[in-house]
């Protein structure tokens, strides 16, 4: 028992430590790209969207982004262990959230989400064995993929009912 | 007790040591030695580029595409600041591309480069991020071929 939270204190550290060192790096990164006088457009794959009308949205203020962030990331943690945890074929399934990084390891061949914030940007990525990767924008209180308009709870609403056996409803989230 | 709990700590510092074992041997072996390093001459008529990704998130990519005069990219060149994942992403797109038509560079799915680089899932944003930079250099190019007198 000891055992266990002594790891896992040691485990947040190093995630700590970690976090601190990306944080410095990208600086340089910056620093680098003022040098070579590149123009950055922000949010570039934004240009191929379709739907036009989301490409010029300002950048949420992070008092308005961190805990509609923090709120969606914890409400689809504890919805995942819910509906995972009633799903009898989802025997080795395991779900983790730490420091805004959700990981939803489903097994049985169903593959892993992760869900996690990036602060930078005021975006949700999603990762999904069935889609691949998505980059989700805070427009309207919603959390929307710019490239196709689709909204995280949909997709979400979509893949996870064709796993679970019994009905899920992630729409419920999406005011 | 206290020493299966040292044997223990002392597992977890060996695994703290080497992060880069966690990286797959193919994104290794790109971001080793990365192919196609460089830069072309952005103003030519027949080079586009394509540069996306956020400094603020430490994800850049640029890549150069030079097409001939039927239609073939005859050489790309990157520059990636990222994570290993994101610079052989970009690497390896290079190598695909090169000799490719435009249509065929831009039916390279990121599926594929995760595919190719067995990525894992929060990684999967890297190989996305190289689609959006083909696509990008691709519209760059196609953008230039226009006409400016009408």
């Amino acid at each position: 028992m000891n055992i266990t939270r002594h790891s896992r204190v040691l485990i947040r550290n190093l995630r700590y430590l970690t976090s601190c060192k990306i944080s410095r790096t990208s600086s340089t990164i910056l620093k680098y790209y003022k040098n070579e006088e590149f123009v950055f457009v922000r949010n570039f794959s934004s240009v191929f969207s379709k739907s036009p009308e989301y490409t010029e949205v300002p950048l949420v203020d992070l008092a308005t982004f961190e805990p509609i962030c923090a709120e969606t990331l914890e409400t689809l943690t504890e919805y995942f262990e819910e509906i995972v945890e009633a799903d009898e074929k989802l025997v080795n399934a395991d779900i983790s959230y730490s420091d805004g990084v959700l990981t939803v390891k489903l097994g049985n061949g169903y593959g892993t989400y992760v869900i996690n914030r990036q602060t930078p940007n005021r975006q949700i990525w999603l990762s999904s064995p069935k889609s691949g990767p998505k980059r989700y924008d805070l427009i309207d209180g919603k959390w929307i993929y710019k490239h196709d308009g689709v909204s995280m709870y949909q997709l979400l609403q979509e893949e996870l009912e064709q796993i679970m056996s019994k009905p899920v409803d992630f729409l419920q989230f999406a005011k | 007790m206290s020493l299966v709990r040292g044997k223990l700590l002392l597992g977890l510092r060996r695994i703290q040591s080497v992060p880069v074992a966690l990286y797959h041997e193919n994104v290794l072996d790109h971001y080793e030695n990365p192919r196609n390093v460089g830069n072309l001459d952005k103003k030519d008529k027949n080079v586009g580029t394509g540069l996306v990704g956020a400094p603020s998130c430490g994800d850049v990519m640029k890549l150069q595409i030079k097409v001939d005069e039927d239609g073939k990219i005859i050489d790309a060149k990157f520059k990636t600041f990222g994570c290993g994942s994101a610079i052989a992403s970009s690497s390896l797109v290079t190598e695909w591309i090169k000799g490719k038509s435009l249509d065929q560079a831009s039916s390279i799915k990121n599926t594929d480069i995760a595919k190719e680089l067995c990525l894992p899932p929060v990684k999967l944003h890297c190989s996305m991020l190289a689609e959006d930079a083909i696509k990008a250099a691709l519209a760059d190019y196609k953008k230039k071929q226009i006409p400016k007198d009408g």
